[in-house]
């Protein structure tokens, strides 16, 4: 059993600075064995829409090796700076990120007019 | 290297083989002179004189084990026995005039029992704490390092200064090298007896971590943060930096230094008693190479294109140690978008490359990945890559580092799905 985790940093952003959100996952192994976390092939939501650049962004990049296998009790996380691949459009967004079947709380973050 | 008043040398013997030559050469003594075929020497007034000598030699050897005195001092009056060469004569002696005896009673002298600080390798001759045979190779872990340099120098103050570092951190004590034979020591070149108060002054290194070549620690060039232990067999001397950190300490036996950056900088040792000092260069380096090894290949759902792998970094050159280093992949678009790749972007993909944006410290534990998933049908062939800079970092310092390697990966597909993904060396192909 993992739990995973998700926050989106500025939770408040101008439109005009969206290129610095970041995207911060993480899993915890609430589980008693060591578990493979899958967290490569995570699927990122947004407003119910499926986040592709996310795709290959957690797909690819240097990393924790226990995020292959992560030990009971322990913790990996994350992060990528998606900018506005994430969000860009101005308004309230819902982000969910599911990983090996297990999703997130969802993650508010606002895009603010200009 | 730079050898200025003192005539500074680098040193590069170590004690262990001149230790167990001068066992030999004691034993090879001893069995020679116990055959009667060879003459009796030196005459028997020397060897008188020489016993002597010997005798105050344990004496001073006793009272070195009693007093605490400090131990640059107990190696100084330790390496005066050790360099009578008369007490040699006086085992020969001494052994053509009870030959039986000494014979059975000879022991190894490496194995001789003795105090902690002072053991007596043979008669006369006594090896102080600073014997590096006897001082395990620092094993100090890259994420130690500040801590270690911090454990060795300590703060830079009056009190601090007249104290031995040593004894605070007696696990950072580099091996003591001898730079020449130990027969080469015992006489001057004109073959005269060499004066013991004066031994050569030179400036000895060694590395805290180890090169993945197997390069020695005793090596010049290192990488952008490793850290450097020097010191000039014991004496406590001033030193200073021309570049790195410390810049300078004084009343140091042991100097910790590192540059944090790629350079060059000139160490320098100096007496502040006798004025001598002693120099050497040292390079640091960046990452200038970077080669990805694969560890296993990514299992992934059927009737899906795309492959994708776990890598391990190895970076380079390999005679250094980047153990205090962090590593950054900097963010990037694709390049030479073409065929079924070129028509997902013209439809809305996102082929840009977004690496983790936090720099991570280099170590054997660090993995990439590498992948392209769900690639959707119909395929055809296409494909594009990343050109990634690759910026580096002294570990737990802030910046953006400096690039100092450009990796690709690869992403290619042929019209019957299948995928391969390459980056710098390692590659996974998989169909659908």
């Amino acid at each position: 059993m993992i739990e995973v985790r998700l926050a989106v940093s500025p939770s408040e952003v101008a439109a005009d600075a969206v290129d610095q959100l970041r995207v911060h996952a993480e899993v915890i192994n609430r589980g008693e064995e060591t578990v493979d976390t899958q967290l490569v092939a995570s699927a990122l939501y947004v407003d119910g829409q499926r986040n592709f650049p996310w795709g290959m962004a957690i797909a690819n990049g240097a990393r924790d090796a226990r995020e292959h296998a992560l030990p009971p009790g322990e913790r990996v996380s994350a992060d990528r700076v998606l900018g506005r691949a994430l969000v860009s459009e101005p308004g309230e967004h819902e982000v969910v990120l599911e990983v090996a079947g297990v999703r997130s709380p969802p993650a508010k973050v606002t895009v603010t007019p200009l | 290297m730079h050898a200025a008043a003192g005539s500074g040398t680098i040193g590069g013997g170590v004690i262990t083989s001149t230790r167990t030559r001068r066992r030999r050469d004691i034993e090879q003594e001893l069995d020679e002179t116990l055959d009667s075929d060879r003459p009796r020497e030196p005459a028997p007034a020397d060897q008188m004189l020489a016993l002597q000598r010997h005798a105050g030699n344990q004496a001073v050897a006793r009272m070195l084990r009693e007093a605490p005195r400090s131990r640059p001092a107990r190696q100084e009056l330790a390496q005066r026995a050790a360099d009578d060469a008369s007490v040699l004569d006086a085992i020969r002696g001494a052994a053509s005039l009870r030959a039986p005896a000494t014979a059975g009673l000879l022991q190894d002298p490496t194995q001789d029992g003795g105090t902690p600080d002072l053991h007596q390798a043979h008669p006369g001759i006594v090896i102080g704490q600073g014997d590096g045979t006897e001082v395990a190779t620092p094993g100090i872990t890259a994420p130690e390092a500040d801590t270690q340099i911090a454990a060795v120098e300590g703060p830079e103050d009056a009190q601090t200064a007249t104290e031995n570092p040593v004894d605070a951190a007696p696990g950072a004590v580099p091996e003591a090298a001898t730079p020449e034979s130990e027969e080469e020591r015992r006489t001057e070149p004109d073959g005269s007896e060499p004066d013991a108060t004066t031994p050569p002054f030179q400036i000895n290194s060694r590395t805290d971590m180890k090169a993945p070549d197997g390069s020695p620690d005793t090596r010049k060039k290192v990488a952008m943060g490793e850290v450097i232990y020097f010191d000039v067999g014991g004496r406590v001397v001033d030193w200073t930096a021309s570049a790195g950190w410390p810049p300078r300490r004084r009343g140091r036996s042991t100097y910790a230094w590192e540059l944090p950056e790629p350079g060059t900088a000139t160490i320098t040792a100096t007496d502040p008693d006798t004025g001598e000092t002693a120099s050497v260069d040292i390079e640091a380096v960046a990452p200038d190479d970077l080669k990805m090894v694969k560890l296993s290949e990514d299992v992934q759902a059927p009737g899906t294109g795309g492959a994708g792998m776990i890598l391990s970094p190895r970076f380079g050159p390999r005679n250094v140690n980047f153990g205090n280093v962090e590593w950054l992949e900097q963010p990037g678009g694709p390049s030479s978008v073409t065929g079924y790749f070129a028509d997902l972007q013209a439809a809305g993909a996102d082929w840009n490359h977004y690496p983790n944006p936090d720099f991570l410290r280099i170590n054997r534990h660090l993995t990439d990945h590498a992948a392209i998933f769900g690639l959707p049908a119909p395929f055809k062939a296409g494909s594009f890559h990343w050109e990634i800079p690759n910026a580096f970092r002294r570990a737990a310092t802030r910046g953006s580092g400096e690039v100092t390697v450009t990796s690709r990966q690869s992403f290619s597909i042929q019209a019957n799905g299948t995928v391969t993904v390459s980056k710098q060396g390692a590659s996974v192909t998989r169909a659908p």
